[in-house]
């Protein structure tokens, strides 16, 4: 078996001269280049080659893991407590007049009130294509007898920093929190609070939260898109 | 030094027979190459001071699109979460019994549910294809008598689509309480946020059933990942 050659060499155009012969070494670096994305991409032993010797990419930074940009994995919490049942109550608070001004969480016997495993690479540490903190995404079913009683928001006691504050729409229902804090690669501690300014109930029926493409990839630091890269520079 | 990187044109006019090997198609082969190495890895090629080339992340920086799983989840053990009651033969919501506490019954969906990028399922009823979404829903009723049942998912944000719809046909003599799982197929969804509803038919007017679990998934094995034409390698040609 003749030998497969797999690397990453430097492709500059330096070693490549107008009206000179090519000499042997830039085939070399072109065919150990190639070899080598093609093990990093499939994961499997190049073409003709008894063992893979590249780790293939796992769309995790290069400090923690195989390289690719991170990629957002979708829901990573949800819950739902289907009907509202008076005998059942859950992420409910009721509030009275004394609660005015103090932050209640809505599980308030349970710390953190939810855990979540944020993937490697989404981290508030970093930007979005936006330029805004990369963040968990979250959808509450709000419902509530008093759109005055308060605004929610979540607490990321791992990474430290809260999310903007949230008032309930009137009538209720879907309603999205779009910047909570997050550490990527780790069990986040989250609570979500009620800052409290009025009296009534609130209740969450149903909350996903939600690595998405807009707010928790980071952005790249290519300068062009991939499909738009045809440009000769 | 210099390193480009760009995705050119690599045809045979560069590499007619007969002739040395020149500088241009050397020239666009390291380019390219170069650029799948920022395309892949997402940080600057050997020898490179800047990356070019966006990351591909299997969306809209390149990359065919990937199930992610489950996307919904609901369950509150024994205490059930919806109760269906037959007024009629028809489709009706799975909380239609809950009257004004009823999701459905004050305009809101069951359930909002986000889609991976790239998942547009094909067709205008029933997807007729991959991508969609697939569910096991558990249930239980006691009928005691001839179960005539179908279960749906349907999708609002794409005007009313529907999943396949499930029958659960049985006579249940010995065992009058039923309960299981029911596995619904082919969601109709689009990328992003989904409102969904989930819908039971009884032939039996009065009966109950009262949906306790739900999961909501993009599976790769059952749902396939999104259409996707391989031609094939090309052949070396030998002419």
């Amino acid at each position: 078996m003749s030998l497969i050659l797999k690397g990453f060499g430097q492709m500059t155009t330096q070693a490549i001269r107008t009206r000179a012969k090519a000499a042997f070494g830039i085939g070399v670096r072109l065919y150990s280049g190639i070899n080598a994305l093609y093990e990093s991409l499939a994961s499997t032993a190049a073409p003709g080659s008894q063992q893979k010797t590249i780790i293939s990419h796992d769309h995790t930074p290069g400090t923690e893991g195989n390289n690719g940009i991170p990629i957002p994995r979708g829901t990573i919490y949800c819950m739902d407590n289907g009907t509202y049942d008076a005998s059942f109550r859950n992420w409910e608070i009721v509030t009275t007049a004394p609660d005015i001004g103090s932050n209640i969480s809505f599980i308030p016997w349970r710390t953190p009130n939810l855990k979540v495993l944020v993937s490697p690479g989404i981290d508030s540490s970093s930007l979005t294509a936006a330029a805004a903190p990369v963040a968990l995404q979250a959808r509450l079913f709000i419902q509530t007898d008093n759109t005055g009683i308060g605004q929610v928001f979540f607490q990321n006691t791992t990474k430290g920093g809260v999310s903007s504050l949230l008032s309930p729409a009137p009538g209720g229902g879907y309603q999205f929190i779009n910047d909570i804090p997050c550490q990527g690669g780790a069990w986040n501690d989250l609570n979500v609070v009620l800052r409290v300014t009025g009296v009534g109930y609130i209740r969450i029926l149903a909350m996903v939260i939600y690595e998405s493409p807009t707010y928790s990839q980071p952005a790249s630091a290519g300068t062009v898109a991939f499909s738009g890269a045809t440009t000769r520079p | 030094m210099s390193v480009k990187s760009w995705f050119s044109i690599l045809d045979d006019a560069l590499t007619a027979s007969d002739r040395f090997l020149n500088s241009e198609a050397l020239f666009r082969a390291y380019g390219f190459a170069n650029s799948l190495f920022e395309g892949l890895l997402d940080r600057t090629p050997p020898g490179a001071t800047s990356q070019r080339v966006k990351g591909h992340d299997h969306d809209a920086n390149g990359g065919k699109g990937v199930a992610r799983n489950t996307v919904y989840c609901a369950g509150n053990g024994s205490r059930g979460l919806f109760i269906f009651a037959a007024s009629n033969t028809s489709f009706q919501f799975a909380d239609n019994f809950a009257g004004a506490n009823s999701r459905a019954g004050i305009g809101f969906p069951m359930f909002s549910v986000p889609v991976s990028p790239g998942f547009t399922s094909p067709g205008a009823g029933v997807p007729t294809g991959p991508p969609y979404l697939d569910a096991m829903v558990a249930y239980n009723f006691s009928f005691g008598e001839i179960i005539d049942v179908e279960v749906r998912f349907v999708n609002q944000t794409l005007g009313g689509r529907t999943s396949e719809e499930v029958a659960i046909v049985g006579t249940q003599l010995d065992d009058p309480n039923e309960r299981s799982w029911v596995y619904i197929p082919k969601i109709p969804v689009v990328p992003g946020w989904n409102s969904l509803d989930l819908q039971w038919r009884s032939n039996n007017v009065g009966d109950r059933i009262h949906t306790t679990c739900i999961i909501i998934s993009e599976s790769q094995e059952v749902s396939g990942s999104p259409v996707c034409v391989d031609v094939g390698p090309e052949t070396r040609k030998l002419t």
